[in-house]
C-alpha cells in the first residue's frame, strides 16, 4: 500500500512538476497583445485622454493615432460590454486624464452571449492572466491549464520566435490589411458574419444592457464623457440584417441617450466608405480605420 | 460530480487514504463509509436526487426481506411473487415519471388530436436524475435475484445502499448484478497492489478516450451536426465518423474509469466494452457493446419471456421486444426506438440462418493483420453501426433521414473541404493501439515483454499519455450517458 503511495504520489508530482513549469513559462510570456495593452496602461494611463472600447468592428475601425488627443484602442475580437466594462473598472485608477470613452457597439453586441458561456473559456484565461481581468471570478480562470483550447496554442508560442502582436503602438489592430482581403469578402464571408452576429433569443440582452449602464454611470461619476458608436459596414451586411435585432438596439441606445444624457453616433450605414475602405462586410480595412478615424475626430471634437 | 472535474481530482486520492487507513477497521465501517463518499458524490449534482436514490434502495431493501419471511413460510410463498413486483412496478413508475411521461403525454396527446380530440394533458417541467436508469436496472437485479432465488437477501441496509450507490459506477454503469457486487460488501477489502496498480492504468486510458477521443471529436460532431444541411456528403461521413468514435470514447472511458476506480477500492466490476469496432457481425458487435445491459436485458427479460426455448419465431420476438426495449431505455424519444428497431434488423437475418452465436473468439487471434475476409466483414459491421449512431444522434427521424440521404449524393466523393485532420490522425493512432490490444482488458495491459519489460518505457508511455490528456483535451463536456 505505502509503495502504491509512493509511486502514484510521485507520478502525480512529476505530472504537476511538468504542468507547473508549462504555466509558468505561459504566464511569463508577455510577448502578446493582452500584456503589451496592460503594460502600456500601467505604464502610460496617466497621459491618455481617450479611449476605445469594443469588438472587432472597435479594435479594427477606431486608430488612434488619427484621434487629436492621445487615445488608446483597448477593444478586441469579439470583446463584449462586459469585459469593457470589466476592464475600465479595473484600469480606472490607472486614468488621472481620461476625458472620452469610446463604446463602439455592434448589431450583435446586445444580444450575444457576453462570454457567459463555457465556450469563452479561451479569452476569460487571457484577460485574466495577462490584463488581470477575471470577470467572472472564477478561480481557474487565473490558470492557462484551465483552457483547453488555449494551453496548446500558448506554450507553443512560448517557443515561437518573432511573434506578431496584432496591434500597432497604440493598440489598434493591424491584421485586417486591405493587401489580405479575400475575394469573397461581399459574399459569403458577409453572409457568416450576419449568421453569427444574429441572435434569435434576447437570453442575455438585459444583462448586456445592464453592463453598458454600468459603464456608463462609471464614466459619468469620473467626469468622464461616454460616446456610443456604430462602426460602419457594407451594404452586403446592413442590407441583410435582422430588422428586429436592430431597431433593438437602436431602442436601446436612444434610451440610453435619453436616460444619461449620451452621445451616440450611428455609422452603419455611412455612404461615405467604399469597397477599398472595408476588409469585409462589417470590417474596415486599414483605410477605412484611418478615414473613419478622422471623421469620428471631426465628428466628436477629440 | 464528473470524473473529468478538479472535483474529483481531489475527491479520489482523499476518499482512498479514509478508505484504506481510518475506515478498514471493518466491513461495516468500510461500508458506511462507501454510502456516504457516494451519496456526496452523487449529491454533487442536486442534493434532491438523493431522496429517490435513498427511497429505490430502501424499497429494494424492505421488499426483499419480505420476500424472504414470505419465501419461509409455506402458506404464504405465493406473496413472493407480490412484493417483488411491487417493488419493480414501485421503481419501473419513478422512471417512468422522470423520464418517460412527457414522452408518453406528447404522443397521446398527438394521437388523439390526429382523430380530433384535445387531451391538453400536462407535461411535467421536472429534472431527469442523473444515472436513473443505472441504478434503478441495479435495484431491480437485486430484488429479481432474490425472488428467483439466485442470492440471498442482505439483512444490512448498508451494504444493500453501498451496492446500489457504489459511487465508481453509480451514474454510468457498468449496471451490475446482485450476484457479483453486493457479496463483496459482505467481507473487509484486502488492498491488492497489482490490481491497484491495473485500476491506475485503466483509469488512465479511460481519460484518454474521454478527454481526448471523444470531447475533440464532440467539437467537430456539434460543429457539423448543427449545419449538416449545408455540409457535403464527406463531411456527413467524417461527422458520422467522429460521432461514433465520440460515443465510444465517451461511454467506454467512463466505463474504464469507473473499474479502474474500484478497483483501487478492492471491488471488481463486470466488464462493459471488449473493442467493439473491432466486431465481424452486428451480433458480435452486441456481445461486446455495453455488456452490462446487454446482459441484463438478457437475463432479466429475453430469458423469462422464453429466449430461444419454444422456437425460432418466439426467439425472434423475444429478440425484437429486447432490441426495442434496448433502444428506449435509452431516452425517450423516437430515434432511440428507431435505432433499436435498426439494429434488430441487422441481427435478426444472423438468427435466421443460425449465425448469431459465430465469432466468439478474438479477431485475427494470435496474428497481427486481419485477413482480408474479417476485414471486409469488420468494415461492413462498421459501417452498418456508423449509420446506427446517426439515428441515436438525431433529434427526430427526419434529421435521422436527411442527414443519411445527406451522405449518400455526389458530393460524398468531393473531400476538398478537408474536415479536422487533427481529430482523423488521432482517430487512427487510437485504433491502432487498441486493434494491438484487443486481447486484453484495456489498451493499456502493456505486455511485460519487447521494449515494454523495461519500466522506463513503462512510464514514458504513462507519462506521454498523462500529459497529451492534460494538454490536448477537448472542452470539458458531461458524459453522454448521464442522459440516459
Amino acid at each position: 500500500m505505502i509503495n502504491f503511495i509512493k509511486k502514484t504520489s510521485l507520478f502525480a508530482f512529476i505530472i504537476i512538476i511538468f504542468i507547473g513549469t508549462c504555466e509558468l513559462l505561459i504566464r511569463n510570456n508577455k510577448d502578446n497583445m493582452y500584456s503589451y495593452k496592460h503594460n502600456y496602461i500601467i505604464e502610460n494611463g496617466n497621459n491618455i485622454n481617450s479611449l476605445i472600447f469594443g469588438s472587432s468592428h472597435g479594435f479594427f475601425g477606431v486608430m488612434p493615432k488619427y484621434l487629436n488627443q492621445p487615445a488608446f484602442n483597448l477593444a478586441n475580437d469579439s470583446q463584449p460590454i462586459r469585459m469593457d466594462y470589466g476592464l475600465l473598472q479595473g484600469y480606472m485608477k490607472y486614468f488621472d486624464n481620461l476625458e472620452t470613452v469610446i463604446i463602439t457597439i455592434s448589431y450583435g453586441s446586445l444580444r450575444g452571449s457576453g462570454w457567459r458561456t463555457e465556450k469563452s473559456a479561451i479569452h476569460k484565461v487571457k484577460y485574466s492572466l495577462y490584463m488581470d481581468a477575471n470577470i467572472d471570478n472564477k478561480f481557474i480562470y487565473n490558470f492557462a491549464i484551465s483552457s483547453t483550447k488555449f494551453f496548446p496554442g500558448a506554450l507553443k508560442s512560448c517557443f515561437r520566435p518573432n511573434k506578431e502582436l496584432r496591434c500597432d503602438s497604440l493598440g489598434w489592430g493591424t491584421s485586417y490589411h486591405i493587401d489580405n482581403k479575400r475575394t469573397e469578402w461581399e459574399g459569403d464571408i458577409s453572409e457568416a458574419a450576419i449568421k453569427r452576429h444574429t441572435h434569435s433569443h434576447t437570453e442575455y440582452l438585459s444583462a448586456n444592457i445592464n453592463c453598458l449602464e454600468n459603464m456608463i454611470a462609471l464614466c459619468k461619476e469620473n467626469n468622464i464623457r461616454p460616446i456610443i458608436i456604430t462602426a460602419p459596414t457594407w451594404h452586403s451586411y446592413y442590407d441583410n440584417l435582422d430588422k428586429t435585432q436592430y431597431d433593438e438596439m437602436l431602442d436601446v441606445v436612444n434610451n440610453l441617450q435619453n436616460k444619461y444624457n449620451i452621445e451616440y453616433y450611428n455609422f452603419i450605414k455611412d455612404s461615405r466608405f467604399e469597397a477599398d475602405d472595408f476588409y469585409d462586410g462589417d470590417h474596415l480595412s486599414n483605410i477605412g480605420a484611418g478615414k473613419f478615424t478622422k471623421i469620428l475626430a471631426d465628428t466628436l471634437g477629440i | 460530480m464528473l470524473f473529468n472535474s478538479i472535483e474529483f481530482l481531489l475527491f479520489l486520492p482523499i476518499v482512498f487514504i479514509l478508505y484504506w487507513f481510518v475506515f478498514n477497521r471493518s466491513v461495516k465501517l468500510q461500508n458506511a463509509f462507501v454510502v456516504v463518499v457516494s451519496y456526496i458524490f452523487y449529491g454533487w449534482w442536486d442534493w434532491r436526487f438523493l431522496i429517490l436514490i435513498a427511497f429505490t434502495s430502501a424499497c429494494s431493501f424492505y421488499s426483499s426481506l419480505l420476500i424472504q419471511k414470505v419465501n419461509s413460510t409455506p402458506p404464504h410463498k405465493n406473496y413472493a411473487k407480490l412484493y417483488a413486483a411491487a417493488n419493480i412496478i414501485i421503481n419501473l413508475i419513478i422512471l417512468g415519471i422522470f423520464k418517460y411521461f412527457n414522452f408518453f403525454s406528447e404522443n397521446f396527446d398527438i394521437l388523439f388530436r390526429s382523430f380530433g380530440i384535445e387531451l391538453n394533458w400536462l407535461t411535467l417541467d421536472v429534472l431527469l436524475p442523473v444515472g436513473i436508469s443505472f441504478y434503478t436496472f441495479q435495484a431491480l437485479s437485486y430484488t429479481i435475484d432474490v425472488y428467483k432465488g439466485s442470492i440471498k437477501p442482505t439483512n444490512s441496509i448498508i451494504d444493500l445502499f453501498a451496492y446500489i450507490s457504489f459511487f465508481p459506477q453509480l451514474v454510468a454503469g457498468p449496471i451490475e448484478r446482485a450476484t457479483n457486487l453486493l457479496p463483496q460488501f459482505y467481507k473487509t477489502r484486502e488492498f491488492d497492489y497489482a490490481k491497484a496498480v491495473d485500476g491506475c492504468r485503466q483509469i488512465l486510458w479511460g481519460f484518454f478516450k474521454k478527454m481526448i477521443i471523444a470531447d475533440r471529436c464532440a467539437i467537430e460532431v456539434n460543429r457539423i451536426w448543427d449545419t449538416y444541411p449545408e455540409q457535403s456528403g464527406f463531411t456527413l461521413l467524417c461527422g458520422a465518423i467522429f460521432f461514433t468514435f465520440q460515443i465510444y470514447g465517451d461511454f467506454s472511458g467512463y466505463s474504464d474509469i469507473a473499474i479502474g476506480t474500484a478497483r483501487l477500492f478492492g471491488i471488481n466490476l463486470m466488464r462493459n466494452f471488449n473493442f467493439p469496432y473491432f466486431s465481424r457481425d452486428i451480433a458480435e458487435f452486441w456481445r461486446k457493446w455495453h455488456i452490462s445491459l446487454t446482459t441484463w436485458f438478457r437475463d432479466y427479460i429475453y430469458i423469462p419471456l422464453g429466449g430461444s426455448r419454444f422456437g425460432k419465431s418466439k426467439a425472434f420476438r423475444n429478440t425484437l421486444i429486447i432490441f426495442l426495449v434496448s433502444g428506449f431505455w435509452h431516452g425517450a424519444n423516437w430515434t432511440f426506438i428507431a435505432w433499436g428497431a435498426y439494429h434488430a434488423l441487422l441481427f435478426l437475418p444472423l438468427m435466421l440462418i443460425g449465425s448469431n452465436r459465430k465469432n466468439r473468439d478474438v479477431v485475427a487471434a494470435g496474428r497481427i493483420l486481419p485477413s482480408v475476409k474479417e476485414l471486409f466483414q469488420m468494415s461492413v459491421t462498421f459501417f452498418f453501426v456508423v449509420i446506427g449512431w446517426i439515428i441515436f444522434r438525431a433529434n427526430n427521424i427526419t434529421e435521422a433521414w436527411n442527414y443519411i440521404c445527406g451522405i449518400f449524393n455526389p458530393s460524398l466523393f468531393d473531400i476538398s473541404k478537408p474536415t479536422s485532420k487533427g481529430n482523423i490522425i488521432l482517430i487512427i493512432l487510437f485504433v491502432l493501439v487498441e486493434w494491438l490490444q484487443r486481447n486484453k482488458q484495456h489498451a493499456l495491459q502493456l505486455p511485460n515483454k519487447h521494449i515494454f519489460k523495461y519500466s522506463i518505457i513503462r512510464y514514458l508511455i504513462y507519462f506521454a499519455i498523462t500529459i497529451s490528456t492534460i494538454v490536448l483535451r477537448g472542452q470539458q463536456s458531461d458524459f453522454i450517458y448521464f442522459q440516459f
